[in-house]
């Protein structure tokens, strides 16, 4: 495959990005798997894993992944500015008009309006986070207790982070283990 | 002003904490560049996470869009690295995937994380909400975009063309 039409199909599924990922990946998987066939299924369901174990976004993570398999490290790269390309673009088109935006008072009136929504959406997110197995004890623990440390008490939620993996580490890995040797054990 | 290295670090710092997520970018942004060194207000902040959902892309396109308010194209261009950068370290993850996966710290590591940002996105809701929520139109409107959003699950675009109309007739 030519790269400007590696480039040519990570901007498109760039521009249909709307509110996260889901469009972009079946874009991604419709044309590279199925239609251009340089990218295996087995291949591209690896990458969609390690993507959302790397650092950083998934979605990023998924363009750099597949450009990679696809043509090297140049292909990682031409895959990475097709998919961010479009979101660049507009959001500098918006920041030229922010300035005058702001002093309008009809844009100032409808962000007022906005403003509590934001909030609803932002907390959405996080009850969603925190209910995405369904309801269990530890998980909701956990996330109360960072919430009063961070909302109540003030506690920098770096530092909350760091400590949540800690505590992963010394009870959940645990957990995890005795699980693994239970299911040994019981077998005959 | 700050300079444009200072503040590609504090991006790329925030990005390589919010594992997990693009959701946890919320906490860390709020608590880096507007309670801890003030570089953005309250409204600014929720003026890129409200153009940051309306924008095609990741969530990093909210904290490009911050870098771009608080320092224009430096501060832009550091901000997208920043956010960038950390996205490479899939190509060891698709060589060792195996290993890293089946280590089983590296499990409870991320669990333990996994479970603690729920709790710091809600507190991030919690203290914006706080100084935003000021009179009852603002909490009707909030009520109605979180039923509108976690009950019958539309997408939050639609929350957000609605209340920007409501704001434009409640307001004039």
């Amino acid at each position: 495959m030519n790269q400007g039409r590696l480039f040519f199909i990570f901007f498109k599924s760039g521009l249909v990005a709307f509110g996260g990922g889901r469009s972009m990946m079946a874009i991604l998987e419709k044309e590279l798997v199925k239609n251009h066939k340089v990218v295996s299924q087995e291949e591209f369901s690896h990458s969609v894993l390690t993507s959302q174990l790397s650092f950083g976004s998934s979605i990023i993570s998924l363009a750099i992944s597949l450009g990679n398999k696809v043509s090297g490290f140049s292909g990682s790269l031409i895959c990475l500015l097709g998919a961010l390309l479009p979101s660049m673009i507009i959001l500098l088109i918006i920041g030229a008009f922010y300035d005058q935006f702001s002093n309008s008072s009809i844009v100032a009136n409808a962000f007022k309006g906005a403003f509590p929504a934001i909030v609803s959406i932002i907390a959405a997110v996080g009850v969603k986070f925190i209910f995405q197995n369904g309801f269990k004890v530890l998980p909701a623990v956990f996330a109360l207790v960072a919430f009063v440390a961070m909302a109540i008490l003030d506690v920098n939620p770096f530092g909350l982070i760091v400590l949540g993996a800690v505590i992963g580490v010394l009870i959940l890995s645990e957990r995890n283990s005795l699980a693994k040797k239970s299911v040994v054990i019981d077998k005959p | 002003m700050i300079s444009t290295w200072l503040l590609f670090l504090i991006f790329l710092k925030v990005r390589l904490f919010a594992y997990g997520g693009g959701g946890v970018l919320y906490p860390l942004l709020q608590d880096e560049l507007v309670s801890g060194r003030g570089l953005l207000s309250i409204n600014q902040f929720l003026d890129a996470t409200l153009i940051g959902r309306l924008v095609p892309g990741p969530n990093n396109v909210m904290a490009m869009f911050m870098g771009y308010q608080i320092k224009s194209y430096a501060g832009f261009a550091a901000a997208t690295l920043a956010m960038v950068l950390p996205s490479y370290s899939v190509l060891p993850l698709d060589h060792y995937y195996k290993k890293i996966k089946d280590n089983r710290y590296v499990q409870g590591a991320t669990k333990g994380m996994l479970y603690v940002i729920g709790g710091l996105i809600l507190g991030t809701a919690f203290s914006l909400g706080s100084s935003v929520i000021v009179n009852l139109s603002g909490a009707i409107i909030a009520l109605i975009s979180f039923i509108v959003i976690f009950f019958f699950k539309k997408d939050p675009v639609w929350v957000i063309f609605g209340s920007l109309l409501a704001g434009i007739v409640l307001y004039y």
